[in-house]
């Protein structure tokens, strides 16, 4: 029935109801200490969901106030907030999208970038040519007396184009550049070549082609020393505990070489970091590798990019040291 | 929402998807898969989609890419009900946090994720009821299901320990 239509009846004709109360009220009311356990863990649910008005959270405390039993369940419920993990997206670089001007800065810096590793390359991997050019062995030899040195050479030419005096000193080797021709005369000959007698300081290094090789000439060499003792090569590693430091740590955390060394560091292995460092960092595509010759010598250098690709020629050293 | 609004959303909210798949499926390969998946799909749509919203976009996109994965995967292997005893059996919790994440991945998949995005992210009922389809009652009643069950995992993890 609508409300409108009961509206229409008289007072006279509408139910009056009859003056009773309910004698057990007070059996039906319930204090907080009573709360059903099932409205507890609810209560405490919305608690830690911060869900609760201030007079239920009151009403859940007094609750637990008065019942110990209840505070654990409580205090359990508490318990369940999850803490999330400081775990972080490592990928993110790969998600950002450029905007054009952005673009155009990538574009310019992997430019700028790879002749920069040509740079370095060209910069690092040709030093000037100090040696007699030819594939030689470095010989140091030492003389043992003051006697005058016989050596048996290809022709009456000077015998070397340069040497280097070295004097000896504890962790350190001190270079001079000696004449680069040192007079000699021929004192007898053999079949086919001459010998040749030629004073030399006490103690020097020469760089002699191994006994048998070819000179760039195409001569042939045998070297026949009188009062010569060979000694060890001594390295040309005059670098200090820093740069040795820096080298191994560069090899190490840079390189990541499983077992690494002080061993000096070419400049194509700081290229390589660099063009993978910039791969890291900018999300680059960019390649650098090395070609090697049959005997092991690097010929040529390979860079490549999205944008730019080409082939370095390498000039071949002399100087193996 | 413009590229640097897109940008700064990655910066802000890629974690946060991240850690909520994660957690949800327990595998670092697909939750990467899903975040890219889902910034792949934002970005498709950054004209259209405002960036005061992108946030919840986001987790309702991967939650609903990781619900499809749950499912196909479920069609094809049949995956097997979780062992309670296996939870019960492992000694090696070293934090209650820990407990609390392993006994997470006993739960319904909507318990887990409705807990998830509430403790990770402190989302309101409307914003989880938004992401997973699911009203407002129906997400605080999952909720309370979900605590419910992870206090009597807890309960079951101290009674063994």
């Amino acid at each position: 029935m609508k409300e409108e239509e009961t509206d229409n009846f008289s007072p006279e004709h509408r139910l009056k109801p009859a003056d009773l109360s309910f004698s057990g009220k007070a059996r039906l009311k319930r204090s907080v200490s009573e709360l059903p356990l099932s409205q507890v863990e609810y209560l405490s649910a919305a608690f830690l969901e911060n869900d609760l008005s201030a007079v239920e959270a009151a009403e859940l405390e007094e609750n637990l106030k008065q019942n110990s039993a209840n505070r654990q369940i409580f205090n359990s419920i508490q318990l369940t907030r999850l803490k999330a993990p400081a775990v972080t997206y490592k990928y993110k670089s790969s998600l950002r999208k450029l905007s054009a001007g952005q673009r155009l800065f990538r574009i310019a810096a992997v430019s700028l970038s790879a002749a920069a590793s040509i740079g370095l390359l060209i910069l690092f991997a040709l030093p000037s040519t100090r040696l007699i050019s030819g594939k030689k062995t470095v010989t140091e030899v030492q003389i043992t007396d003051s006697a005058p040195v016989t050596l048996l050479i290809a022709s009456n030419e000077p015998i070397m184009g340069s040497s280097r005096q070295i004097i000896p000193r504890p962790g350190r080797v001190q270079e001079e550049v000696l004449p680069t021709s040192i007079p000699t005369e021929v004192t007898g000959s053999t079949e086919d070549s001459p010998v040749v007698s030629v004073d030399l300081p006490s103690s020097f290094a020469v760089h002699v082609p191994e006994p048998g090789a070819v000179t760039k000439e195409g001569s042939r060499v045998i070297l026949l020393a009188s009062g010569i003792r060979p000694v060890p090569l001594i390295t040309n590693d005059d670098r200090g505990p820093v740069r040795k430091f820096i080298a191994a740590t560069f090899r190490e955390k840079i390189l990541r070489e499983d077992h690494f060394t002080d061993e000096k560091l070419r400049p194509y292995e700081v290229a390589k970091a660099g063009v993978e460092g910039f791969n890291r960092l900018f999300d680059w595509e960019m390649q650098i590798t090395e070609n090697l010759d049959e005997s092991g010598a690097v010929s040529s250098v390979n860079f490549s990019s999205t944008l730019l690709s080409f082939n370095a020629p390498v000039k071949k050293t002399v100087d193996r040291e | 929402m413009t590229v640097k609004e897109y940008n700064r959303a990655v910066d802000e909210y890629a974690d946060a998807v991240y850690r909520f798949i994660r957690a949800d499926l327990r595998d670092d390969e697909r939750a990467n898969d899903i975040v890219q998946d889902s910034f792949e799909k934002l970005w498709r749509h950054v004209s259209e989609i405002n960036f005061t919203v992108a946030k919840s976009w986001l987790f309702s996109t991967a939650y609903h890419t990781m619900i499809d994965i749950i499912r196909k995967e479920k069609r094809i292997t049949g995956l097997a009900e979780s062992d309670e005893n296996d939870l019960l059996t492992d000694s090696h919790y070293t934090d209650l946090n820990e407990i609390l994440h392993n006994a997470l991945n006993r739960l319904p998949e909507q318990q887990r994720s409705a807990v998830l995005l509430r403790d990770y992210e402190g989302y309101s009922y409307k914003e989880i009821g938004d992401i997973t389809g699911m009203s407002e009652a129906q997400v605080k009643i999952t909720i309370y299901r979900g605590r419910m069950a992870l206090r009597s995992f807890i309960g079951k993890i101290e009674t063994v320990i």
